[in-house]
């Protein structure tokens, strides 16, 4: 129920701000949730998130980073490049964005670089909230790292 | 209650002033006191500034030290934006301090601001190692800990604020909790947005959701319009939304990991959200910075009242400080005046015989000062008193001084004239002359005396005659000739011979004068030195005739000094001169008051041993202006002047006076020249100056046969009388005596020399009766009546007198009544007789005032006494002469016995005397009609024993119309009065009946018609009136 009274309220209030992150991160949140049951569709809000995160790319963001990082790392919206990716994610975390850090690692497990990956991992891992972010990288994997 | 005046006067002055001052000073304080604490207030909004100032740099570098700490300094340009707000904040942290270290008094107000901002650099230190959690070690612990610390300071302030300012800083407090809280929300949220991490749960409870919860409260209701309106804005409105949206964004975010246990990140940019609130914070800083300036204003007309109070209040309390000090002075001043009062009056105290002091400050003082005054007036006026008797005793002394030393003198006078007329060998008259001298001298100083004692006590005053001026002046001058020509002294006097014939003035004074001057002059002069005497008329204006008066001497003269001294009472050049020369020293100061009597001075000029000038200008009323003497009367006439050896004044003056006349003159210097000229001219006379001329020459002139007219002085009158002169003129020429040098030589009358000429006794047979108590007297009267043929009976008071009289009225002729004498005086005693007479319907017997007294109004007494005539003592031969011969002419018969006889006009003359008449002054040739009229039988008799004229009488009007002459010239001497008429009308009906009438009234007033007036009964006044209207055209 607050769910929805949330999502309604978040409609209604959508024009008052400058909202091209809000859309953007509406649109990449919407995509996060499809890409696994409704891959077209999500491709869909990812090519728009995109398009609005790229409105953003001067302006600074962690977040915006973090987003782009994600998605050139998972090939949303945009064709899977671990190098812009790691570019991203990195540029999110030098500005503080906590979540990159698992991100990162997986990037770096993608591509090899367990050195790195294993890094960015104990990193997020030390830290109590960071660590929830990791729970979809493969204990297996993980276990090579270690 | 000693000085209990001063006291109420105290009390009455300072008690309202001192009041005035207690009350302005009382708020004069409290005004003062309220100033202070708004100064005081003044430096608390200072503070609260700061501080405020701090909260504002403090959230800027709280929030950019967020995004600062949570990217380690990567954030693009959070480095240099902290930096910018950390020098900003530590400027603001700088401008606390400083504030603090220029007021220390308010270090305990902000002593935990401070003490935590000291920490400041640690901290930052501490965050730039990136260490630690930056919300967790330092956000709340330290920053929003210091921002605590400041509100809460700003807190303690705002109670220190007047209560009007307290209100409206009372309205700031939300504002300022709602940019905290902002402040917290925009660091707090930021940091975790940038970190892209949910808040705890905790956390998210206690700070986000509180601090936003508690922002929200707007104390709108409070503000006024202006600020209201901007938090009506629509700006503002939409801020408001956009930070509600965000809220809800980051409470969804949040919210999902709390329920889900998934976080999706915040849908807001953490710079967004960052500057968002910023704006929020920035319009309540603005309505903050509203408030402030409110605060700022009032407070500022807080001190400008409480500035214009305490200015009033402190005028005020000046002004009663002036009136303070105001008082002070003013009873200094009156007690100054009561203690100089009182000290006066304590030195009057001896009045009461004690010396008592008194202070009139109390009301024992003003008792015993009042005793005091109305002893001192009781004093003074005795005083007074005592003053006007001494002053009544001395009128009275000088009254009895002119009566007691002039007895005795009158008969030592008296019988040396007595004496002279008896045979006396040479060297008897010789010491019968220096008696006389003697005697006269002293009855000069005993006149002196009484001058100045008259002067002194103010009984003189001017009595304005009509005088002849001439005459009176020659006759004065003249007194010196013997007494120059004793010291062979040269006496000459230049006289204006135009001088009018008759002026008014007191004449007798300017003799006295003139006789002081002269006198001292002849006193100071040695042989053989020169006296002149100048007369001169300088001008005539106005009627009025200024006339210059000289008197110079070849003398010892005087030194400044003694110039200043000479005018003194009593005092002489110096004190040898007394010794060598006599006198009173009185003669000088009679002169110097008797010409400031008459509006004149004494001028002298003097070096010693050349001699003295005294001189004096008067000017006169003129009464007859024509010139004694016309100029150029002698015309026709020439004269031959035998030419000297030397000049002299003499010659000079004698010359002048021959120009004057007109007459021309001829030197020659020896006989022969003299008998060539007469060849050709006809010489009148020929002139010798004696003295200065060849005696030769002189003795020749016998031969012809010419009148010669000697001039020399009386010490050459032996020699001249040798050479049987036709006429001689005696030092000091005068025009009079020229006059008649001229005229006699010209009709070859016999010479009358001046000399003083003893006059043969006239005979009468009369009987007198002499009332006189004192010896002497008597018996002098009684000789002389007996020289003149007059058998008398005396009586030695009124009493015996009218006693012997009654026994025998027809007895006597004449009664000489002197006037003071025991038991009955002269007036009583003639009183009682003319009561006789009328009872007993008598004739009456002339009566004669013989008075010592010659004091002004004593002649007026004496008439109105009854008394016919009077003389005065000592008794002149020729006024006793006078009145003996109105006697005999029956001229005091009364006016009823007048009358009787009026028709047939007899005069009974004693036939078998002839009587020589002294040298008088020519009778007129017309025979006017003199009638008197009069209703006063007393004035007529007075009047017929007066005049030396016949005259007629009336008593009615009618009876003088008919007495008049028609064709005149008729003079008639009427009283004022007469007949109760309108004394306008009848002169001028008399004088339009009787045009050739001349008319003098007898009384005080001067009618416009009238000729002349007489109105004082001087018998010399009466004579000149009525001689001097005669001679009028």
């Amino acid at each position: 129920m607050k769910k929805v009274i949330f999502i309604f309220i978040s409609f209604v209030f959508v024009f008052a701000l400058d909202l091209t992150f809000t859309k953007a991160y509406r649109a990449f949140n919407k995509g996060v949730k499809l890409h696994k049951t409704n891959p077209q569709k999500a491709q869909q809000y990812f090519q728009k998130a995109y398009i609005l995160l790229t409105e953003l790319h001067e302006k600074p963001s962690s977040q915006v980073y973090f987003m782009l990082g994600r998605m050139y790392s998972n090939g949303w919206g945009v064709e899977r490049n671990y190098k812009k990716a790691e570019e991203y994610l990195k540029k999110a975390i030098k500005l503080g964005n906590e979540r990159a850090y698992c991100s990162l690692a997986k990037v770096y497990i993608k591509t090899g670089k367990y050195a790195k990956a294993k890094k960015y991992l104990d990193y997020a891992l030390s830290h109590e909230n960071l660590s929830n972010y990791c729970k979809d990288i493969n204990p297996n994997t993980l276990k090579e790292i270690k | 209650m000693r000085g209990s005046l001063i006291r109420l006067i105290t009390i009455a002055v300072f008690l309202p002033t001192l009041i005035l001052m207690g009350i302005s000073g009382y708020f004069l304080y409290q005004n003062f006191q309220k100033y202070q604490n708004v100064q005081k207030s003044t430096q608390y909004l200072e503070l609260t500034k700061r501080l405020e100032n701090m909260l504002v740099y403090l959230g800027q570098e709280r929030g950019t030290t967020s995004i600062y700490s949570v990217s380690k300094g990567s954030y693009p340009n959070s480095k240099k934006i902290l930096h910018t707000k950390r020098i900003l904040f530590s400027k603001a942290i700088e401008d606390l301090r400083d504030f603090v270290n220029k007021h220390p008094e308010y270090y305990n107000d902000v002593k935990n601001v401070i003490n935590l901002a000291n920490k400041l650099p640690v901290f930052r230190k501490k965050i730039d190692s990136f260490k630690e959690n930056y919300i967790k070690s330092y956000f709340f612990n330290y920053y929003t800990k210091l921002e605590t610390e400041i509100i809460k300071s700003i807190a303690k302030i705002q109670k220190k604020f007047p209560d009007t300012i307290k209100k409206t800083y009372e309205l700031k407090f939300p504002f300022e909790r709602i940019i905290s809280f902002t402040g917290i929300i925009r660091g707090f949220g930021s940091y975790y947005i940038t970190a892209d991490t949910p808040m705890s749960e905790e956390e998210y409870k206690n700070v986000l959701l509180k601090y936003y919860h508690d922002s929200n409260i707007l104390p709108l209701y409070f503000l006024e319009p202006k600020t209201r309106a901007v938090f009506n804005s629509q700006e503002f409105k939409k801020i408001e939304q956009d930070i509600k949206t965000i809220m809800f964004y980051v409470q969804q975010a949040n919210m999902e990991y709390y329920v889900n246990g998934e976080f999706n990140g915040y849908p807001i940019d953490a710079l967004d959200y960052f500057h968002l609130f910023t704006k929020r914070i920035d319009y309540f800083k603005k309505a903050v910075e509203n408030l402030n300036k409110i605060v700022d204003k009032e407070l500022q007309s807080i001190i400008q009242k409480a500035t214009q109070n305490l200015i009033i209040n402190a005028v005020i309390f000046g002004i009663a400080l002036i009136v303070f000090f105001i008082g002070i002075y003013i009873v200094r001043l009156i007690k100054a005046h009561i203690k100089e009062l009182s000290d006066l009056l304590t030195s009057l105290t001896p009045i009461l015989g004690k010396e008592v002091k008194i202070d009139i400050g109390s009301a024992k003082g003003i008792n015993e000062a009042i005793k005091v005054v109305d002893e001192a007036i009781k004093v003074i006026q005795e005083s007074v008193k005592k003053a006007e008797e001494a002053t009544k005793a001395k009128s009275l002394f000088l009254a009895n001084m002119s009566h007691e030393i002039r007895t005795p003198l009158n008969g030592i006078l008296g019988f040396l004239e007595l004496l002279k007329t008896t045979e006396l060998t040479k060297e008897q008259q010789d010491y019968v002359n220096t008696i006389s001298q003697s005697a006269k001298n002293l009855l000069q100083l005993v006149n002196n005396i009484l001058d100045v004692s008259k002067i002194e006590s103010n009984k003189v005053s001017l009595e304005i005659i009509d005088f002849k001026a001439i005459d009176e002046f020659e006759n004065t001058l003249e007194l010196f000739s013997t007494p120059a020509a004793q010291k062979k002294i040269q006496y000459v006097a230049e006289i204006s011979p135009n001088i009018p014939t008759l002026l008014k003035g007191d004449i007798l004074k300017i003799k006295e004068i003139l006789q002081n001057l002269i006198n001292n002059a002849i006193k100071f002069t040695h042989e053989k030195g020169l006296i002149s005497v100048k007369i001169l008329l300088e001008e005539i204006k106005d009627d009025k005739a200024k006339i210059y008066f000289e008197v110079k001497d070849t003398g010892i003269g005087m030194s400044e000094e003694q110039k200043e001294k000479i005018f003194e009472a009593f005092s002489q050049a110096d004190e040898s001169v007394t010794r060598k020369y006599g006198g009173t020293g009185l003669g000088l100061t009679i002169v110097k008051n008797y010409l400031e009597m008459m509006g004149s001075h004494i001028n002298v000029e003097s070096e010693i041993n050349k001699g003295s000038k005294f001189y004096f200008t008067i000017e006169f009323d003129v009464a007859d202006p024509t010139p004694r003497y016309k100029q150029n009367m002698f015309s026709n006439t020439t004269v031959a002047v035998l030419n000297t050896f030397r000049d002299s004044l003499r010659k000079e003056y004698s010359i002048e006076y021959l120009n004057y006349f007109g007459i021309a003159r001829i030197g020659f210097n020896d006989i022969e020249e003299l008998k060539k000229i007469l060849t050709s001219e006809k010489i009148n006379a020929v002139t010798v100056f004696y003295e200065e001329s060849d005696k030769e020459e002189i003795s020749k002139l016998q031969s012809l046969n010419l009148p010669i007219i000697f001039i020399a002085s009386y010490t050459y009158k032996e020699e001249i009388n040798k050479l049987n002169p036709d006429f001689t003129i005696y030092d000091p020429n005068l025009p009079t005596k020229t006059y008649n040098a001229i005229t006699t030589t010209k009709e070859k009358k016999v010479v009358k020399t001046t000399k003083k000429e003893i006059k043969t006794k006239p005979l009468y047979q009369l009987k007198a009766l002499i009332a006189e108590d004192n010896p002497i007297n008597k018996k002098l009267l009684q000789t002389k009546l007996k020289a003149m043929g007059i058998e008398s009976d005396t009586a030695n008071n009124g009493l015996e007198a009218f006693n012997k009289y009654s026994m025998n009225p027809d007895k006597y002729d004449i009664i000489f009544m002197d006037v003071q004498m025991p038991i009955m005086d002269g007036v009583e005693a003639t009183q009682e007789i003319i009561e006789f007479e009328k009872e007993e319907g008598l004739p009456h017997t002339p009566i004669v005032a013989v008075t010592a007294n010659v004091l002004k109004g004593d002649r007026e007494k004496f008439i109105g006494a009854g008394m016919d005539d009077y003389i005065s003592k000592p008794i002149e031969t020729n006024e006793l002469e006078r009145v003996l011969e109105n006697v005999a002419k029956n001229k005091y018969r009364s006016y009823e016995e007048y009358e009787k006889e009026e028709n047939t006009q007899t005069q009974t003359e004693e036939s078998s005397v002839p009587t020589i008449e002294p040298v008088e002054i020519p009778k007129t040739e017309e025979k006017e009609k003199i009638i008197i009229a009069s209703e006063s039988s007393f004035l007529l008799n007075y009047l017929k024993s007066v005049l030396d004229v016949e005259f007629d009488t009336a008593s009615q009007i009618t009876e003088l119309h008919k007495k008049l002459n028609k064709n005149g010239p008729n003079i008639l001497i009427i009283e004022d009065d007469f007949n109760g008429a309108d004394m306008n009308v009848l002169i001028k009906s008399i004088k339009e009946e009787n045009p050739n009438t001349k008319i003098i009234i007898i009384g005080e007033k001067n009618y416009e018609q009238a000729d002349g007036i007489i109105s004082d009964l001087n018998p010399e006044t009466i004579n000149n009136t009525i001689k001097s209207v005669k001679g009028k055209e």
